[in-house]
């Protein structure tokens, strides 16, 4: 009976737990054989159940054999016959609960014997099983009163042996440090090795070795624990001191604290802490407040454009403000940074400390790329964004303005573009991707390959699971034939584990598509132009009258409002601003400073913002807080800063303005609904005042809360010594060495190292001396990136007077403004400096020629701007000489000078400096004066007409040509019918000869007046150069002397100029002092006997000395073939002569194509708008006369060569001639033909003929000859 | 001092001022000394000029001369003298010592002043620059007082900061 009341109240607690029965039991049973596959999540769930599992297993193990249930328990499972319980009980679980855990722990121990005894009443119970409805109650009656059993005792040992087993009892013992640490790692002692580590809080050893051994068996993973092997602490949160002031408990006794004292009684003073000592001279403080101005982000006045504006505003404060800051460049550069580190500790040829803690740097770096990428990344996007919405904002807003026709704000954006290398941005973008999709590619690796293991290790456990599974199922399938019904019992409940799905692997494609849409997403496209919004007020308003009447409204209802500001101290009002209209742009100037003589220590300071609508009462908008300056902060040195404030007001308008507190819209069916504040800032700057003697006036710090100073004083720096203490390097360490600071701790870092350095500049003086020590720091670029900026450079180019920016005006502001083509003519000049061109030159040795002498050139003028800076006192002073015995007689002369009115004579003129002339206020005043000797044509020719009256000016670079020419009228009437009705005529132009003076002559002469020879080719067809014999007397002795013709000139310059400074041809030399003193005195000797000879002694060599010019004089034998007149010349024998190589005749004769070419094309240039045709067979004529000209020097020919012209082309009109001139360059030909105008002739059916032909002499001394001519066909 | 004295100035663009507009070089007027005490020429000159350059090197100077009739009634230059325009902002005053140069010997100074022509300087601009002046011997005479008002525009554009914190008016952004 007993056993079975046990068996009974056995049967129901279990039905009545079955679901926590069941779950357990199943395995319980299964338990020894395999553990079910543990889902990874959950690691520590299973340790905890792991714990309990393991003691129930331990417990069963004692008990039962494992895994089958034991012959009576089948027998029971199968046999007995159970009451229908209310619970949808099953049977399957109440055979399970004869050992479920519920039980065992109940009965423990006593558990077997009962198991016995069920064994008999079992067959008992199948016998009298129809009494037992009878015997139902009885049973349970007797059962109760019967049982009278012994007191349930267990002994101490067994009691001891149960909660061993349930407890866990932590060992108060030390545990040895190898158990806390991970295997064959030494402890590290981190303060040893001169970390700092805090102290720790003072905990019993036992309390700690009790949490230790805990923590051990608890927590197997030891990160409860240290590198040192200890217990995890924080530093001790306590001070080592108390903060409250002691009371003196010395020996005293508490009488002597109650102890009275007499004291005089002092008036009270309401916020005495506040107070400044009574001692000091009331008022002598002063705190001065400027208010500059105030203005509002949001104004119920604001009209739709000024929100746009205000956030246009406010964006573009934020646009500055991140440019500035520039954060994305600076990650960028991190990240290359970084990546390079990556390279350099992966390039196998570094020193490695060694491989493991290399490889641990890689993957901290990696971390790092990841985050700086990351970073970077939304840096970048945050920039484009802003970006994207100032252009979205500022293009609302012209649309706004589009839509509304006025404009109310001033604000203009103007989106300057940076134009963008294409080809080096693409690869600059295309290499971040590709570097980017590297390294998430392997990163993506990496963690795959970690799922992976993951995966495997718990597929196997799957698969083991399964394996288990199956053979219980296998075994279930047996069981099940009887009780199919248990079969939904089955399904496998929340623990059971899922087949683990393998990771996928990373596709490359998808990758790349990701990293290239967040690329696209957050960083400028390639070859995009990068764009620099500048916002600027340069827009115009739209003046009232072109506005419509709600706008009108608006502006008037602005201009209606008036703004004032009180000015509150320690919430008392001591003044006011003056009350300042609103401006049209919301801004108020008020521009007041208020002196404040204080006697309170200032506790607040506020400032109230009061606005008043036309006459009607005034309203607080806002209240504003403004910061107590620092004790260091005085008047001059405040910055002026800006407080901003907002108001709750709620404000609605019956105009454009959007009011406050209320929503509007911009769109057109009112979506979008937008509450606006207002709100605004006022900029100020607070600061104490200075005394008379620059004291500021300052409450003395030590008023200011002495009371608690002195306790807080060791720990807290400030309090110690003060705000401006924490300047003073001494003090500061002095009380960090009176309060014991702890070097090491990080928070007090930065303040050792500053202390270290301020202090150690007493006693450290350094062993070395260093100029200029502090430059680097002054520097405020450094010099690679100043000498690349272009202003720069300009600037420099400009100042050292390179002749290409000598004079250049308006240097830009900006780099970006100057262009990069300006330097490229300089660039190219000194690059060509060392590159002889030949292409003008013609033939190679003339370059090289030109181009020395170009050197030579320049070598000079640099030596002449470095004398131009050596200074002689009649340089700078002009000083009269005193006056001897001939000065003063000619002025007397000139007193006595007979006056002739008649004579017309030239006035001198005012002198203008040249600085300001500008282009066109020069003029070249040329006179003819007469001409003689000039050539005259011959007959056939008509009656000369015009003869000689035309001179053209033609200021060709530096020269002044004067070219002579014969104008004749021709007849062109085709017709004789029209001759009696018309006059049809064209004038054509015969060059007869030039005169040259180059412009330099006439500027320093300041005038040019003479007589001088014109230069006449030695061949004028149709001319005659014999004497004229109809002249004038007078001129007959001069014409006797001269074989040419002459012309006299008188040339000057309006207005007159101030002759440049002549250059000084006084160089520095390395001849005798002596001599050359003796030269100077010859040189005058020379002057005064021949007044008009020049007599020169020295000269400047190629390095622009002074030099004797005897040092360069030798005689010298001219060329062979120049001798073939003097046959026997003895000087050829000479030591040192001058070695005359033949020049190359081919070279000549290439020359000559060459030239005649040239000079061809540019015969054609000229005339662009007519046709030009070529005479060969005059040309040919000519070439072949040209040798004839060279051989007899240009004498006695003319006629028949003019009879072979004549003879050969006899039905045109020929005009023409040969130059002469020696060969140098090509360009001084060109200027020869073209200033004889040949190409000027438009007449219709006009030929042309040019031969050129070079006669070679030694040395490369070529004589040209080039022959022009026009050809008009006779009718 | 004789009665009268004209002056002249010229305002020394050196360096890279890149554009001035206005009078650069001109003469005053004749003046005599006043009647009162203080015995001072006033010239009263007015002189508008404006710069323009994005540099501030060669900063203009404006270099006074003074003629005045000797006892001969022979004009000759009273003094020289040089001065930077200033490059503040507002209304200055600058008082300027100026000299001459001085003959060469006792003879040359007797006979330059017996013939009223005293040493001068080839340029006038000499003054404003400091380039050969060693060679010169110099005395100074008197003092010519100028009043500058200037006023200047986006110097802190170009990034020079000349003027005073104060006077820069509000800071930051003044947008609406």
């Amino acid at each position: 009976m007993v056993s079975e009341k046990s068996h009974l109240g056995s049967q129901q607690e279990p039905g009545q737990e079955e679901p926590e029965t069941g779950l357990l039991s199943v395995p319980a049973r299964r338990g020894p054989r395999s553990l079910p596959p543990i889902p990874a999540a959950s690691r520590t769930g299973f340790a905890e159940f792991s714990m309990r599992e393991r003691m129930r297993e331990k417990l069963q193990a004692a008990r039962a054999p494992p895994g089958f249930p034991s012959a009576e328990e089948a027998y029971n499972f199968f046999t007995f016959n159970f009451d229908p319980e209310p619970e949808e009980s099953e049977e399957k679980p109440k055979g399970k609960a004869r050992d479920g855990t519920s039980q065992e722990e109940e009965e423990g121990e006593e558990e077997p014997p009962v198991l016995g005894a069920s064994k008999m009443d079992e067959e008992e119970l199948l016998n009298g099983k129809d009494a037992e409805d009878f015997l139902l109650g009885l049973d349970h009656v007797a059962d109760d009163f019967v049982a009278i059993r012994p007191a349930d005792y267990e002994s101490v040992h067994v009691w001891l042996q149960k909660e061993k087993e349930i407890l866990f009892i932590p060992s108060r013992l030390t545990v040895p440090t190898y158990k806390k640490l991970p295997e064959n790692v030494q402890p590290r002692f981190l303060e040893d090795e001169g970390l700092y580590i805090g102290a720790r809080p003072e905990v019993a050893p036992t309390n700690q070795n009790i949490m230790e051994n805990r923590l051990l068996v608890q927590e197997p993973e030891r990160r409860w624990f240290g590198d040192d092997g200890r217990i995890l602490a924080l530093p001790s949160p306590l001070r080592p001191y108390p903060s409250r002031p002691q009371l003196s408990t010395r020996e005293q006794s508490t009488k002597a604290e109650l102890e009275t004292l007499y004291r005089k009684a002092v008036k009270y003073v309401h916020s005495s802490k506040h107070m400044i000592g009574s001692g000091d001279p009331p008022g002598s403080f002063q705190l001065d407040i400027d208010i500059s101005g105030l203005i509002f982000t949001h104004h119920p006045c604001f009209s739709r454009e000024h929100v746009l504006a205000a956030k246009l505003a406010q964006l573009y404060d934020q646009y500055l403000a991140r440019q500035q800051r520039n954060k994305a460049k600076f990650l960028t550069d991190k990240l290359q940074a970084l990546r390079n580190a990556v390279q350099t500790s992966l390039n196998p040829e570094t020193p490695q400390q060694s491989l493991d803690t290399n490889q641990k740097t890689i993957n901290e770096y990696k971390s790092e790329i990841r985050q700086t990428r990351k970073l970077r990344d939304a840096e970048q996007e945050k920039d484009r964004n802003l970006l994207k919405t100032i252009i979205k904002v500022w293009k609302e807003m012209k649309s706004l303005r589009e839509f509304q026709r006025f404009t109310n704000t001033p604000l203009k954006l103007v989106l300057r573009k940076e134009k963008v290398d294409q080809k080096a941005d693409e690869e600059a973008y295309e290499a971040e991707i590709q570097t980017e999709i590297k390294e998430l590619l392997e990163e993506h690796t990496e963690e795959y390959e970690e799922k992976m293991e993951e995966y495997r290790a718990s597929y196997q456990q799957w698969k083991a699971w399964k394996k288990a599974q199956r053979a219980k199922k296998k075994k279930k399938k047996e069981a099940a034939e009887e009780h199919p019904a248990e079969e939904t019992e089955e399904p496998p409940r929340g623990e059971d584990p899922v087949k683990p799905v393998p990771p996928e692997p990373t596709d490359p494609g998808e990758l790349e598509r990701r990293v290239r849409e967040r690329a696209a997403h957050c960083r400028r496209r390639p070859g995009e132009p990068i764009l620099h919004p500048e916002l600027s007020l340069a827009g115009s308003v739209t003046p009232n009258e072109q506005c419509p009447r709600v706008e009108v409204l608006r502006r008037e209802d602005v201009r209606r409002r008036w703004v004032y500001l009180k000015v509150l101290f320690n919430n008392k009002e001591v003044s006011r601003t003056v009350s300042r209209q609103l401006s049209a742009d919301f801004q108020v100037h008020f521009g007041q400073i208020f002196n404040l003589q204080i006697f309170n220590w200032p506790e607040s300071l506020t400032l109230q913002v009061y606005e008043t609508i036309g006459h009607s009462s005034t309203t607080l908008l806002a209240e504003v807080f403004l910061p107590i300056p620092e004790t260091t902060v005085v008047t001059g040195r405040a910055p002026m800063e800006e407080v901003e404030f907002s108001s709750n007001q709620h404000v609605t308008l019956d105009h454009e303005g959007v009011g406050s507190g209320v929503p509007f819209s911009f769109e057109a069916d009112g979506s979008n609904q937008l509450t606006l504040m207002t709100s605004g800032k006022v900029s100020h700057s607070v600061a104490w005042a200075l005394g008379e003697n620059g004291i500021p006036l300052v409450p003395p710090l030590s008023q200011q809360n002495i009371g608690f100073r002195s306790a807080l004083k060791r720990a807290d720096a400030i309090s110690s010594i003060g705000t401006s203490g924490l300047t003073d390097m001494k003090k500061l360490a002095k009380w960090a060495a009176e309060s014991k600071l702890d070097p090491n701790d990080p928070n007090n870092a930065p303040l050792m190292q500053l202390i270290s350095v301020a202090t150690s500049g007493e006693s450290y003086v350094p062993d070395f001396f260093r100029l200029e020590q502090l430059q680097q720091e002054f520097n405020f670029v450094s010099d690679e990136e100043l000498s690349r900026s272009k202003r720069f450079r300009l600037l420099c180019l400009r100042s050292q007077e390179v002749p290409e920016f000598r004079n250049y005006k308006q240097v830009p502001v900006y780099d970006r403004e100057i262009m990069e083509k300006i330097f490229q003519d300089y660039e190219k000049r000194l690059r060509d400096r060392n590159v002889i061109e030949t292409k003008d030159h013609i033939d190679t040795h003339r370059a090289i020629v030109a181009k020395y002498l170009q050197q030579v050139r320049e070598s000079v003028i640099n030596r002449f701007l470095l004398a131009k800076h050596h200074f002689l006192l009649t340089d700078l002073v002009v000083e009269e000489e005193v006056p001897n015995i001939s000065i003063l007689g000619l002025s007397l002369f000139k007193l006595a000078e007979q006056k002739r009115p008649l004579r017309p004579r030239r006035k001198g003129r005012k002198k203008v400096t040249a600085q300001n002339l500008s282009d066109g206020d020069i003029k070249l005043l040329v006179n003819i004066v007469r001409a003689y000797d000039i050539p005259v044509r011959k007959p056939p020719a008509r009656a000369p007409n015009g003869d000689y009256s035309s001179a053209s000016l033609q200021s060709v670079k530096d020269d002044v040509f004067i070219n002579i020419f014969d104008e004749v009228l021709y007849d062109v009437s085709e017709d004789d019918r029209e001759r009696g009705s018309g006059i049809h005529t064209r004038i054509e132009r015969h060059w007869l000869g030039c005169v040259k003076i180059p412009f330099s002559t006439i500027y320093f002469q300041a005038r040019i007046d003479g007589t001088f020879k014109i230069d006449i080719p030695p061949v004028l067809l149709g001319y005659s150069k014999e004497r004229n014999m109809i002249l004038e007397r007078g001129f007959d002795s001069v014409r006797s002397l001269s074989e040419g013709s002459y012309i006299t000139l008188f040339i000057t310059i309006e207005p007159q100029l101030v002759p440049g400074e002549s250059v000084r041809e006084k160089f520095e030399s390395q001849e005798d002092e002596k001599l050359l003193q003796a030269t100077e005195k010859f040189q005058a000797e020379c002057a005064l006997k021949f007044l008009n000879r020049q007599c020169l002694t020295t000269v400047i060599d190629m390095s622009g000395k002074t030099v004797f010019v005897t040092r360069y004089l030798k005689p010298l034998n001219p060329p062979k073939e120049l001798l073939n007149a003097y046959p026997n010349n003895p000087q050829a024998t000479a030591p040192e002569e001058l070695i005359y190589q033949r020049t190359d005749k081919a070279a000549a004769a290439e020359l000559q194509d060459r030239i005649e070419k040239i000079l061809k094309e540019k015969i054609m240039d000229w005339r662009p708008r007519h046709l030009t045709r070529w005479n060969r067979y005059c040309t040919s004529t000519l070439r072949h006369f040209l040798p004839l000209l060279e051989r007899s020097q240009g004498e006695d020919i003319e006629d028949d060569h003019r009879a072979e012209l004549l003879k050969q082309l006899g039905d045109y009109r020929f005009s023409g001639f040969p130059l002469h001139m020696p060969y140098s360059e090509v360009k001084p030909l060109i200027e020869a033909v073209y200033s004889t105008g040949v190409h000027n002739i438009d007449v219709p059916n006009v030929e042309f003929a040019l031969a050129v032909y070079i006669h070679p002499y030694p040395k490369n001394v070529l004589s040209v000859w080039i022959y022009v001519a026009s050809l008009i066909r006779n009718r | 001092m004789a009665a009268a004295s004209p002056s002249v100035f010229l305002l020394m663009v050196n360096g890279q001022v890149e554009s001035a507009q206005g009078l650069e070089e001109g003469i005053s007027q004749i003046t005599s000394k006043s009647q009162d005490v203080r015995r001072v020429l006033v010239w009263n000159f007015p002189i508008d000029v404006t710069f323009k350059s994005t540099n501030p090197y060669g900063w203009p100077q404006i270099v006074l001369s003074v003629y005045g009739p000797d006892v001969f009634g022979n004009d000759v230059v009273r003094g020289y003298g040089a001065v930077h325009v200033p490059f503040s902002p507002g209304r200055h005053k600058r008082t300027i010592p100026m000299f001459v140069p001085e003959s060469t010997s006792k003879l040359q100074k007797f006979t330059s002043w017996f013939m009223g022509r005293r040493p001068e300087y080839t340029d006038p601009k000499v003054v404003a620059q400091g380039e050969g002046r060693e060679v010169t011997r110099v005395r100074s005479q008197g003092f010519v007082t100028l009043l500058f008002n200037v006023v200047t525009k986006d110097m802190r554009k170009l990034g020079y900061d000349t003027g005073p914190v104060d006077t820069q008016g509000l800071q930051g952004p003044s947008l609406p």
